[in-house]
């Protein structure tokens, strides 16, 4: 109690273009906030609703999906699923209360770094206005361990 | 195959309200293949409820289970032990499933997860039609394998109404006449004659609850009763 | 034989309005129109619950305008409201009522109604209505022998505009063959449909009254210019007019054809 809000923010993102970017963000030394915590997948494709409701469950103030842009998938179209689920999963999070606006999915290339840390500065304000994920009170964060 | 809906989230959460620990029971069945009702949407389903209770404060679980149907006696069966585990059931089959579960287990409430549309087909991805309203006199056979029954929403028998409009009908301008697909279909088949006799008024008694007995089981249980 | 049926036989031009029950018990003002309109027109066609909008029943209307008004009364009966032991009851009533002459129909759907929730029944389709109605003029409804016929001059609607002609075509025979004596058509746009119909349908076994409708807020001009083109170039055996915004102006309407 008291402690300053510092947010998690889980990115589940693509392992060929996002990852990718992310790794560059590094190299190029693009400064963006620690908060986020990144989960690579083989393509946004993978992501099923129940990942991102059992996400904020576990207690995270964001999530983020980040997979190629548009037309540019791996899989041809796994993105474009991914961004349907999210748009779905949003609607979700509204009816049990959460609200959607913790959700986010973007597009972003393997060369595109600078959008990346974008992306990351722009969710971690997000989550800061959002404040704290309420369900995240009731079980202690692993991170805490 | 049974298409339903998901019965929208408020009302779920209003029943489910009294009860500590509720199993979402999945059909992996008809419901599941409309993506409705199977162990995923089980699963999403659980979640949600965990999620708003947390918001509300209430000291409830949501425990998931999915049996093979629930409107089989074996596979209710396996539900034994997670349903004495709960205090109520959240049943996301069809009506028949839900009320076969409330019947194999008569002491847990169930509680009801969609709402069951209708017996239908899938007609692209995750869109689904009405085909059929299980009547019980079918006349597909004289009608060109289009039913006036399920399509028609007056279940005219001996034609169009005057309300269809360039094969179009009066309830929405977007929907099909049933008729004219059903005149178009006997036309190209060269089966038009099969609409001169005029279908009589029909028996009715699909309205009393229906059971059936298959014929090679008749002897088994005409000697019980 | 009815005093319509009669006067479809013997005159080259007729001429029926249609009128609402009230959306309420008071039947004077109908009653008193209906008063104005006797010697006009040819028959009264009361409609049922038009546009899936409750009235006062068509039954107590008809009634009431054949007692108070003495009017040639037309009485609407939908399969919509009523199954087939309720359609059964109100046709009996209607002979009771001397009602004479009947429109059968399968009745708008419900939900271009006012209350779309109602359950639509539809226990029989307009053919079957027919048939029954023409099964209690020989004394007997649907499932056997009644205590006397209730006899009636029995009348369909017809949609000549509808395309495909096809399907409608088919459904005009079953309802001859049912017993159909007259026929009225869905209010008409215009005289194309009704010329293409009747160069593909051919002549009719029985007369056909082209029905005109005055829509709600508009002028009558044009529909009195539709019917005294039908009536000029006999295209039809008579007119059915439909004023539902302001049926105090049919007779004025009615005048002036």
């Amino acid at each position: 109690m008291g402690e300053k809000y510092e947010p998690t923010i889980v990115a589940l993102i693509c392992t060929y273009c996002t990852y990718t970017a992310a790794d560059m963000a590094g190299s190029m030394r693009l400064q963006y906030p620690p908060n986020v915590r990144v989960v690579k997948l083989l393509c946004t494709g993978k992501v099923d609703v129940l990942y991102l409701l059992e996400i904020f469950k576990a207690g995270a103030d964001a999530v983020m999906v980040s997979g190629c842009e548009i037309g540019d998938c791996h899989f041809l179209e796994g993105n474009l699923r991914a961004k349907e689920r999210v748009a779905h999963a949003k609607t979700l999070l509204e009816e049990a209360g959460l609200g959607g606006e913790r959700l986010e999915m973007f597009h972003i290339g393997a060369s595109d770094a600078p959008k990346w840390a974008q992306a990351v500065q722009g969710m971690t304000r997000r989550a800061l206005e959002l404040g704290p994920n309420p369900l995240a009170r009731r079980r202690p964060r692993a991170a805490a361990a | 195959m049974i298409v339903a809906q998901r019965k929208p989230f408020a009302e779920i959460a209003a029943a489910v309200a009294g009860h500590r620990r509720v199993l979402v029971a999945g059909c992996g069945t008809c419901v599941a293949v409309c993506l409705t009702g199977g162990e995923k949407e089980a699963g999403i389903l659980a979640a949600q409820l965990d999620i708003a209770a947390q918001l509300k404060e209430r000291e409830q679980a949501f425990g998931v289970a999915c049996v093979e149907r629930q409107c089989d006696r074996e596979f209710l069966d396996e539900l034994a032990a997670q349903v004495a585990e709960h205090d109520a059931v959240l049943s996301l089959a069809c009506g028949a499933g839900i009320q076969f579960l409330a019947e194999r287990y008569p002491d847990t409430p169930v509680l009801a997860g969609v709402n069951t549309t209708f017996i239908g087909i899938n007609d692209e991805v995750g869109v689904w039609g009405e085909r059929c309203r299980s009547c019980r006199d079918c006349v597909l056979t004289v009608t060109g394998g289009v039913c006036p029954i399920a399509l028609c929403p007056k279940g005219m028998l001996n034609g169009p109404c005057g309300g269809a409009e360039d094969g179009k009908c009066e309830t929405d301008r977007e929907r099909d006449c049933a008729w004219t697909l059903i005149y178009q279909r006997l036309e190209n088949t060269g089966r038009l004659a099969n609409l001169e006799p005029i279908i009589t008024a029909r028996n009715h008694q699909a309205s009393l609850p229906g059971r059936q007995v298959h014929p090679a089981y008749e002897r088994r249980y005409s000697a019980h009763e | 034989m009815s005093k319509f049926s009669q006067a479809l036989a013997a005159k080259d031009f007729v001429l029926t309005v249609e009128l609402d029950p009230p959306r309420g018990p008071e039947l004077g003002p109908l009653t008193e129109l209906a008063k104005e309109l006797a010697g006009k027109v040819d028959a009264v066609v009361i409609s049922d619950n038009r546009e899936a909008h409750a009235r006062l029943s068509p039954l107590m209307a008809g009634q009431a305008l054949v007692q108070h008004a003495g009017a040639e009364v037309v009485m609407t009966l939908t399969c919509r409201d009523r199954n087939r032991l309720a359609l059964t009851s109100d046709l009996l009533a209607a002979a009771a009522a001397g009602v004479g002459n009947l429109m059968l129909v399968s009745g708008d759907f419900v939900s271009l109604g006012d209350q779309p929730g109602a359950k639509p029944v539809y226990d029989l389709d307009s053919v079957q209505l027919l048939q029954l109605a023409a099964e209690l003029g020989q004394g007997r409804d649907l499932a056997g022998g009644l205590e006397g016929p209730a006899i009636f001059f029995l009348g369909a609607s017809l949609a000549p505009e509808a395309r495909p002609l096809g399907p409608q075509l088919i459904k005009l025979k079953k309802k001859l063959a049912a017993g159909a004596g007259f026929l009225i058509t869905k209010p008409l746009r215009g005289l194309e449909g009704l010329k293409e119909f009747a160069s593909v349908a051919g002549e009719l076994p029985v007369k056909l009254i082209a029905g005109l409708e005055v829509a709600a807020g508009a002028e009558p001009a044009e529909a009195l210019a539709l019917a005294k083109e039908i009536k000029a170039a006999g295209l039809a055996a008579g007119v059915h007019l439909a004023w539902p915004g302001e049926p105090q102006r049919l007779p004025e309407l009615v005048g002036q054809l």
